[in-house]
């Protein structure tokens, strides 16, 4: 399990807000502090979003610009920040994904087993490696046939690892709303999936 | 074990090989993400920078000042016009005497001469 977003790297490491504070008021070390310890997280949710890296970069550096505007008047007990980031990314994710379906394209460029990057060479045998990538194609088109809200709620429980009541902030819903979007969106991918699962390699649950 | 927590355990694998496929956002874009925040820091501080307002220029010193050789012939001037003013007054304190002796000289010729000569000389020139 990776660490919260909102938790210190270490005890000794300056918090989310007294970072933001000093940025505000001139320290760009705390900006790179701040980018070290979020755009990651911003950037990892944006690629499972949109399936391309090229949006996503751009999501992610529209986000934390955000971040910089708002800093001199950020409340520290308003929202956690790691919370606030995935939410602002989350609404422009899904904003670009409405604007993707009005020009008819539904899938991102990058989601293509060509379009994945080359797995290292010292792993494991190329079967099993064009295997993998068949897999991590096939999860994303699934992911991508749910709507907006079932596939961000997927993504932040199931591959980044938030707690259901921070996706609840995030997608500004009740917890017992995302305990239904993350059921109907289970149920859809595993109805996908699981038919291909023999096909790319999985042999146990 | 319910429907879902069956999905959940199928799609335990799926989801443990994409959160092991995380891949790192590039330099290029850390290196986009801090110009931001360096250029939004820039822009909020006050303008120390910036220069100060120049001192607002008058239009009519120099129209004026020039065509006398500035501040310089406007002090030459000012001299000139307080002698020529102590001239003037104390001018005519010292003039009172001459000035009363030559009126009263005049008025002696006039009488001495008569005014009617004076308008007989004067038919006499048309």
């Amino acid at each position: 399990m990776r660490t919260s977003p909102e938790a210190a790297p270490n005890p000794s490491a300056p918090s989310d807000a007294t970072l933001l504070a000093l940025y505000a008021g001139g320290d760009q070390s705390a900006a790179r502090q701040l980018t070290a310890r979020h755009a990651p997280r911003v950037f990892a949710l944006a690629r499972r979003m949109l399936g391309e890296v090229a949006e996503a970069e751009d999501v992610t550096q529209e986000t934390m610009l955000r971040l910089w505007k708002i800093a001199p008047a950020w409340e520290a007990e308003r929202a956690a920040l790691g919370t606030w980031l995935y939410r602002v990314a989350s609404n422009l994710c899904i904003d670009r994904l409405r604007h993707r379906r009005s020009l008819g394209r539904h899938l991102g460029r990058d989601t293509g087993p060509d379009a994945l990057p080359e797995l290292p060479d010292d792993g494991p045998g190329p079967e099993r490696r064009l295997e993998a990538r068949d897999r991590a194609a096939a999860l994303a088109e699934a992911l991508a046939t749910l709507p907006d809200r079932q596939r961000l709620a997927v993504v932040l429980r199931h591959i980044e690892e938030r707690p259901n009541p921070e996706i609840a902030q995030i997608l500004d819903a009740s917890v017992e709303a995302v305990e239904s979007l993350l059921a109907r969106a289970r149920r859809d991918l595993a109805a996908r999936l699981a038919p291909r699962r023999a096909e790319l390699g999985f042999t146990d649950g | 074990m319910t429907p879902n927590s069956e999905d959940e355990a199928l799609l335990a694998g799926w989801f443990a090989e994409a959160r092991a496929d995380a891949a790192p956002p590039s330099t290029a874009l850390l290196s986009a993400i801090l110009a931001d925040a360096a250029e939004v820091a820039a822009a909020r501080t006050p303008a120390a920078a910036a220069p100060p307002e120049p001192a607002r220029a008058s239009w009519w010193r120099p129209a004026l000042l020039a065509p006398i050789g500035g501040w310089g012939g406007l002090a030459t001037l000012g001299a000139c016009a307080v002698v020529g003013f102590w001239l003037g007054t104390a001018g005519n304190l010292a003039l009172d005497g001459t000035s009363l002796t030559t009126a009263a000289a005049v008025a002696s010729d006039a009488d001495a001469q008569g005014v009617d000569a004076f308008f007989d000389y004067a038919s006499l020139e048309q």
